[in-house]
């Protein structure tokens, strides 16, 4: 399955998706030394090279500084993937050169599961979900 | 997107490695927004928690192109005993910051330290394109100055102090800049609103409203630029909009119709008794009535509100048991001590706290002795501290004069007057 979007940092990668189906903030929203979300639905789940997949971005603009420490640290994404960024997520892409694609059709959020294996390309703003999560790692 | 030949120079490295790093961050920020072209910024505001080797390279080589002042730190480096600070936490705080200075100082940041950059000289123009970091401050000048600031990440801020630009993203425009959702108040007079149920009110509508940008109507008289802080500076917690009307106040708002652009609102939020209720009770998170410790100044204090602070405490002690802060920039400070509103404080004994937040971003949990209760005029205060001490420290919300009276006396009685 194909998923079309729009390029806010370009690169390709390849990796397994972690779907946070809620607004996120990488300020407050995981440890960077560790990489592991401290809220939401996937807490206590880690982001180190997942394909990170939520609908937008919130709260504080130190959300770069926090990610760029987590990058560092070897704990970031490979690759994010979001409905639509805003410029404190544009900035995390950008200070952290993370390949990152919105404005994705169909919708990422209820398309993509945790667990699916991704092809992400971000500078042709495509993502192709290469093998589905088995049933039970599904959700998380 | 169209770039000048000076910004072109920036971008490939003429003006030395530091320039380049920043407006690289521009460039691909616009490239994000189609943006058609750069705009030069005439001030920037930027927080501090740069990781510091990154600090170090968009500063090589670099010196701000534009005003460009320094937030807040989290707590009084010179009186953090006084305040309560544990000394470790106090001794890893300032080795960070000390890592940092050399390169806000080889830049020519200006030393502020203030979240509130529009009362110690960074005052922008209707019209100016700035870049601002911290919520507060981006809410004020876009709705009380008029200015054009975007919403983005701290390290695009910075990126703007060196290059002098940001890009020209649709939020800058002014057709983007209307209002999307109407705020009525419902079975009340605004007019009869006191500060802090006009606090009350922009926390509620902050919650309902997001990051729409709002309208306020029935102001019958023009807010002061303290209410204007009351109500705007709750929007950035509560919400994420970077900019308010104020029908009759904001530059782009002589009407309701100039502040929708002549189009109908997406939404109404009706505001009335229930509604302020229920702000109400998420900022006073405790039935107690022993509040162990008052802070003032979020944001950081006018000199209009260090005379009020002032004349509450004439003549008056807080009791040994209970603490009192009240923050400010430097500025205000100086101006407040010659005019003997310091004495008065600390005679009461109040702690008066000068560069840093005292509220929202004070580590709660790395108090000497900790708190329980904390009592605040602030709703962007109460709010962020029951939000970062995880629901640990407790707050009561109400005016200046409760919050004193409550560490005076012993006991709170706030003015309940929101509960049914």
């Amino acid at each position: 399955m194909i998923l079309d979007g729009h390029k806010v940092f370009g690169g390709s990668t390849e990796g397994e998706a972690l779907v946070i189906d809620e607004p996120f903030s990488f300020f407050g929203g995981i440890v960077p030394e560790t990489g592991i979300l401290t809220g939401g639905p996937c807490a206590g789940q880690n982001i180190q090279d997942k394909i990170l997949v939520f609908p937008r971005g919130k709260g504080s603009t130190l959300a770069p500084y926090v990610a760029y420490r987590g990058m560092r640290a070897g704990t970031g994404p490979k690759a994010i993937l979001c409905n639509e960024v805003d410029g404190v997520v544009a900035m995390v892409s950008i200070i952290t050169r993370t390949p990152t694609v919105d404005r994705l059709s169909p919708d990422p959020i209820l398309t993509i599961r945790s667990g699916d294996q991704l092809r992400v390309d971000a500078d042709a703003g495509r993502v192709e979900i290469t093998a589905r999560a088995r049933e039970a790692t599904r959700g998380g | 997107m169209i770039l000048t030949k000076e910004e072109e120079q920036m971008l490939n490295g003429e003006c030395g490695p530091g320039v380049a790093k920043a407006m690289d961050m521009i460039v691909k920020w616009g490239e994000v927004y189609d943006a058609p072209k750069l705009v030069e910024v005439t001030s920037t505001h930027t927080l501090l928690g740069e990781p510091v080797e990154w600090l170090r390279d968009v500063s090589e080589g670099a010196k701000v192109r534009t005003l460009s002042t320094l937030h807040v730190v989290n707590f009084d480096y010179e009186r953090w005993e006084e305040q309560g600070i544990q000394r470790s936490e106090a001794e890893q705080q300032k080795e960070y910051t000390g890592k940092c200075m050399p390169y806000y100082e080889s830049l020519g940041l200006i030393k502020s330290f203030s979240c509130g950059p529009y009362l110690i000289g960074n005052v922008p123009r209707q019209g100016d394109y700035i870049n601002w970091s911290g919520s507060s401050g981006v809410l004020l000048a876009n709705s009380l100055f008029g200015a054009r600031c975007p919403r983005v990440g701290a390290s695009g801020s910075l990126a703007s102090a060196v290059t002098g630009r940001a890009p020209l993203v649709a939020e800058l425009t002014p057709a983007s800049r209307h209002g999307k959702v109407l705020v009525e108040p419902d079975g009340f007079d605004p007019d009869s609103l006191t500060k802090e149920d006009i606090g009350l009110y922009g926390y509620y509508v902050g919650g309902v409203a997001g990051e729409k940008t709002c309208v306020f109507t029935g102001f019958g008289r023009r807010l002061s630029v303290e209410e204007v802080k009351f109500l705007a500076s709750p929007l950035g917690v509560s919400g994420s909009s970077t900019m308010l009307h104020i029908v009759g106040l904001t530059p782009e708002a002589p009407t309701v119709e100039a502040a929708f652009g002549n189009k109908p609102p997406e939404a109404t939020i009706r505001v009335g008794k229930h509604e302020m209720n229920l702000a109400w009770i998420s900022l006073n998170t405790t039935e107690s009535r022993d509040v162990d410790l008052v802070t003032l100044g979020c944001p950081h204090l006018s000199i209009t509100e260090l005379r009020e602070v002032a004349r509450l405490l004439e003549g008056r002690r807080v009791l040994d048991s209970k603490r009192l802060w009240i923050s400010c920039g430097f500025e205000m400070y100086n101006l407040a001590r010659r005019m003997g509103y310091i004495d008065t404080i600390e005679r009461a004994g109040g702690t008066v706290l000068t560069g840093c937040c005292a509220g929202p971003l004070t580590p709660w949990d790395k108090l000497v002795d900790p708190v329980a209760v904390v009592g605040t005029n602030s709703a962007r205060a109460a709010a962020y501290i029951n939000m970062v001490s995880g629901g640990k420290v407790k707050t009561r919300y109400g005016s200046a004069a409760d919050c004193i009276d409550s560490i005076v006396g012993g006991k709170w009685h706030g003015r309940e007057r929101w509960v049914p």
